[in-house]
Formats: C-alpha cells, sequence, structure tokens
C-alpha cells in the first residue's frame, strides 16, 4: 500500500506525535495526583481548630509538599507542617509560612 | 487639661519619633546577636526576600507615566521594579520568647509611603524619605500569660487587611485602592491574645495613621481581631481611631475601620472587604469628611500552579482627603496566575486587565495631553494590561 520510505515516514510521524502526548500524559497524571494531594491537606488545614491555618497555601510539585503563605504565630506554623504530615502520601514538607506580628 | 494629656502623649511620640527608629533597628540588631544562645531554636530563624517588577500597558498613553490616585504600582508604559524587600526575623515561641523582625525595602511602591504636607494636616516627618526604606523594625516577646500575650514595639505591620501592601501575598499583581488608602504600616507598641482557638484580639498605641506623617504629638490607637467562625469563614476586623490633624480636639479624630469576611475552600477564595473612615476637617470649619470603599476578591484553582482570580471594586472620596481628588472610583481587574515553588524559591508571573473608571469633579485618569496645554489631560476611564513577575526567596 505504502511504498517503504512513506511507510518510514509515517512510523516517525506517529512515533513524533505519541511521544509528546504519552509525556504530555504522563504528567497530566502526575499534577492529578499533586493537586488531589494539596486539596486532602488544604482540606486537614481548614478542618483544624487552629485559628489562622486559611491564610495557608498548599502546592504539590512532583510530590513535594510546599506550606506558604501567612500564620499569626509559630506555633500555628508548627502545628500546620504536623497536620500535613499525617496525610497519607505526604514524604516531603518545604515549611515556607511566615509568621507576623 | 488637654495639654496634661498631651505631655506624655509626646513623649510617647518622641519615644516613637524619626530618629529612634534607627535606635530601633540597633537593638534588634544587638537582640540578635544575644539571640545567638537560642540556637537550639535555629527553626524560629527564617530570612529572605522577594524583587516585583511589572509591565503596565496604559492605553490612555499618558506622558507622566502615572497612575493618577495610585499608590502602588503606580508607573505605566515601562518597565517598573515596584518593590524589592529583604527581612530577617526571629518568631518569639515558646522555646525563646524574643522575637524579632527586621526587614529593608526599595522600589516606585516605597514612593508615597512619605505624605505631602497639607496645610492643617500631616507633614512628614524628617528622614520620611530614608525611613521608607524600612518596612519591619519591631521586637517582640510571648508572655505566659494564659495562652501567650505576645507584646510587639516598633514599626509593624498595620490593619489586618485581606490583600496584603505586597503584591507576592495577594489573589492579584495590582492592588485594591482600600489596599493603598490602609495604614500598612504603624509604628507604636502593643499586645495580641488568642482569647481561644477561634478567636484573636489585638490592641495598639501607635503615632499616627501614615507612619510617616506626623501632624501631632498625641498617639492613636488600633484594635484588630481575626475570628474563625467555621472551617470555611474567617472574620477580619481592625478599628483605628486617633487624631490626624494639628487640632487634637476629640471631635477631630479619625474613626476608620476595615472589615473582611473570607470563604475558603481549597479550590475557592472568596472574601468581601469593606473600609469606611471619617473625620471632621478642622481647617474647612469642621465640616465632615468621609470615605470608604469595598472589593470583592475571588480565586479559583484552576490546575497545578495556575489560578485565576477577579477583583471588582469601588473607592468613593467626595471630599478628597484619601487620594486628594474629589471622586468615585469603580474598577475590574482579571488575573491570571502562574505560581511555582522551586525549592526555596518562589516565582509567580500574573497576566492582569484591569478597567478603572473615576467619576466626581475632580475625577479622572491621566492620558496625552495635548500638544498646547503643559498640564496633563484627564480622561473618566482607563484599561490596563498587566505583566507582573515575582522572584521570592525564603530560608523556610
Amino acid at each position: 500500500m505504502f511504498a517503504p520510505r512513506s511507510r518510514r515516514r509515517w512510523c516517525w510521524g506517529w512515533l513524533l506525535l505519541l511521544g509528546p502526548l504519552t509525556l504530555l500524559g504522563c504528567v497530566h497524571a502526575q499534577q492529578q495526583a499533586d493537586d488531589e494531594l494539596a486539596n486532602r491537606i488544604d482540606q486537614a488545614l481548614l478542618a483544624s481548630d487552629e485559628l489562622n491555618l486559611s491564610r495557608i497555601e498548599v502546592s504539590v510539585e512532583s510530590g513535594l509538599v510546599y506550606l506558604s503563605g501567612m500564620s499569626d504565630d509559630h506555633a500555628s506554623k508548627v502545628h500546620a507542617e504536623k497536620e500535613a504530615q499525617i496525610i497519607p502520601g505526604v514524604k516531603t514538607i518545604i515549611n515556607k509560612i511566615e509568621v507576623e506580628f | 487639661m488637654e495639654e496634661d494629656v498631651a505631655i506624655p502623649c509626646a513623649m510617647v511620640k518622641q519615644v516613637y519619633g524619626n530618629r529612634t527608629i534607627f535606635q530601633w533597628l540597633l537593638l534588634c540588631v544587638v537582640l540578635c546577636v544575644f539571640s545567638l544562645e537560642t540556637a537550639q531554636a535555629a527553626d524560629l530563624w527564617q530570612y529572605g526576600g522577594f524583587v516585583d517588577v511589572g509591565y503596565l500597558q496604559n492605553f490612555n498613553h499618558p506622558d507622566n507615566h502615572l497612575w493618577r490616585s495610585k499608590q502602588t504600582s503606580p508607573r505605566t508604559n515601562e518597565l517598573a521594579p515596584n518593590m524589592g524587600l529583604v527581612y530577617l526575623r526571629k518568631d518569639p515561641a515558646e522555646q525563646s520568647r524574643w522575637g524579632i523582625e527586621v526587614a529593608l525595602q526599595a522600589g516606585y511602591d516605597t514612593d508615597d509611603l512619605v505624605p505631602d504636607p497639607q496645610p492643617g494636616g500631616p507633614r512628614p516627618i524628617s528622614g520620611a524619605d530614608t525611613l521608607r526604606h524600612l518596612a519591619r523594625a519591631n521586637v517582640s516577646y510571648l508572655a505566659p500569660i494564659g495562652e501567650g500575650v505576645t507584646f510587639t514595639a516598633g514599626l509593624f505591620k498595620g490593619a489586618k487587611s485581606y490583600e496584603e501592601f505586597y503584591a507576592k501575598y495577594n489573589l492579584n499583581y495590582t492592588r485594591a485602592y482600600l489596599t493603598d488608602y490602609n495604614p500598612n504600616f504603624l509604628i507604636g507598641f502593643g499586645a495580641s491574645y488568642p482569647v481561644t482557638k477561634s478567636l484573636e484580639l489585638g490592641l495598639y498605641v501607635v503615632t499616627e495613621y501614615l507612619h510617616l506623617s506626623h501632624a501631632n504629638d498625641l498617639p492613636s490607637y488600633i484594635s484588630k481581631m481575626e475570628w474563625r467562625a467555621t472551617d470555611n469563614v474567617t472574620f477580619y476586623q481592625s478599628v483605628y481611631y486617633g487624631p490626624d490633624q494639628q487640632a487634637t480636639a476629640m471631635q477631630y479624630w479619625r474613626t476608620f475601620a476595615d472589615s473582611t469576611v473570607e470563604w475558603r475552600t481549597p479550590d475557592w477564595r472568596v472574601a468581601l472587604s469593606y473600609d469606611v473612615g471619617t473625620e471632621k476637617v478642622a481647617d474647612v470649619g469642621g465640616a465632615r469628611a468621609t470615605w470608604m470603599g469595598a472589593a470583592l476578591f475571588t480565586q479559583r484553582h484552576l490546575t497545578g500552579p495556575w489560578s485565576v482570580a477577579v477583583r471588582p471594586e469601588f473607592y468613593w472620596d467626595p471630599q478628597g482627603r484619601m487620594t486628594e481628588h474629589e471622586q468615585l472610583i469603580w474598577a475590574n481587574t482579571t488575573t491570571l496566575e502562574y505560581k511555582k515553588h522551586l525549592g526555596r524559591q518562589l516565582v509567580i508571573v500574573r497576566l492582569e486587565h484591569r478597567y478603572d473608571r473615576s467619576t466626581g469633579s475632580q475625577g479622572g485618569f491621566f492620558r496625552d495631553s495635548p500638544s498646547s496645554s503643559a498640564l496633563p489631560g484627564l480622561t473618566a476611564s482607563q484599561h490596563l494590561a498587566i505583566l507582573g513577575v515575582i522572584w521570592a526567596f525564603d530560608s523556610g
């Protein structure tokens, strides 16, 4: 049906198309997993009875958890990290919460 | 009677006067050195900084490149280094009760922290042009009283508002008008206390509404409250009360309130802020001046580092007490944000559209002036397309 040369081109064409799509799919799957983990941590912080965990931002990048934003005292900053630590799936936390006073 | 009150209050003002800010800074450094004994509490120390650069394309093409009535991100149609800040702080905590905070800042956002002199009103304190570069210089102590009372003295953060003076912490790049005209920095002393796990109260004695202005020797007062009503709803309230004119009789004292209610879920942040201020102006026969503003902050997290935010707002200044022009401003800001942590670093890129409309006898925004006129022309509305980039570093 195809000449060998055009068949080879056709194969390369598919590889060039499928390669990035597969990569994009992996990235998307990782992103989805990160977003779900961030969501669970955020829910836990909002459900905590500590006063000012609501101004803390959570983001997860390739499984690494970042806590940022603000808290009113050092105890809340430490508490937020402890709350995040007990969520299944959390391995490493970088706590960048700033205490304002 | 008024004089009797004025003498001790004048002393308070002296303590927090312009020159003593440098003494506070020195004290902070000394405390830093002595606090090395708290090496076991190394996680209490934090240092970092950020740089905020913006390009605001103003479709009115004003010759002076200025955004009228705006204090933060005031320059348009040019690459503007709006803010650079470095800080060092030690949190007060149970294991080491003293805390300090020192921060230095520079950029266009600091220009308007020095107030313009007003007849009968405040004038800048001497050295204000240098002192505007000081963002924080305070010491604090967590006293073992009840759940812990935190005493703070020096130059500290102002009213407990939803939006911060610094773009880094906000949902949008440009700030709302009500943030610009808030007391964002205060000099004085006071204390805060967590009454319950969901309610914190603070009371402070401060020099003036604008920390680099001086109108009289009486102190002013500000109270702050944060109340977490439910898991998702938090109220913030600040009330300021004090004299900000040379006439210090109580009838001329300024009253200002900043109220916010926030509703938050992992993907949504929605907050409504309302500010209102009033005072009788001695220079115009005691006529009352009132101003108010409101903003609805909304942000939806899309995926990963992407979020979108919309903020409608208004600011009404019928006597021009805050903006120096009698006007009513409406604005809407739409922002697409990309926020990425890279270890200790953080990069934020915001792409923003903003529409502002100013009406009233002295309202308007700058536009390209007719060649025959030396004065900048005014027009009622303004469209801005904005790119803001913030790079931050925190020791964690």
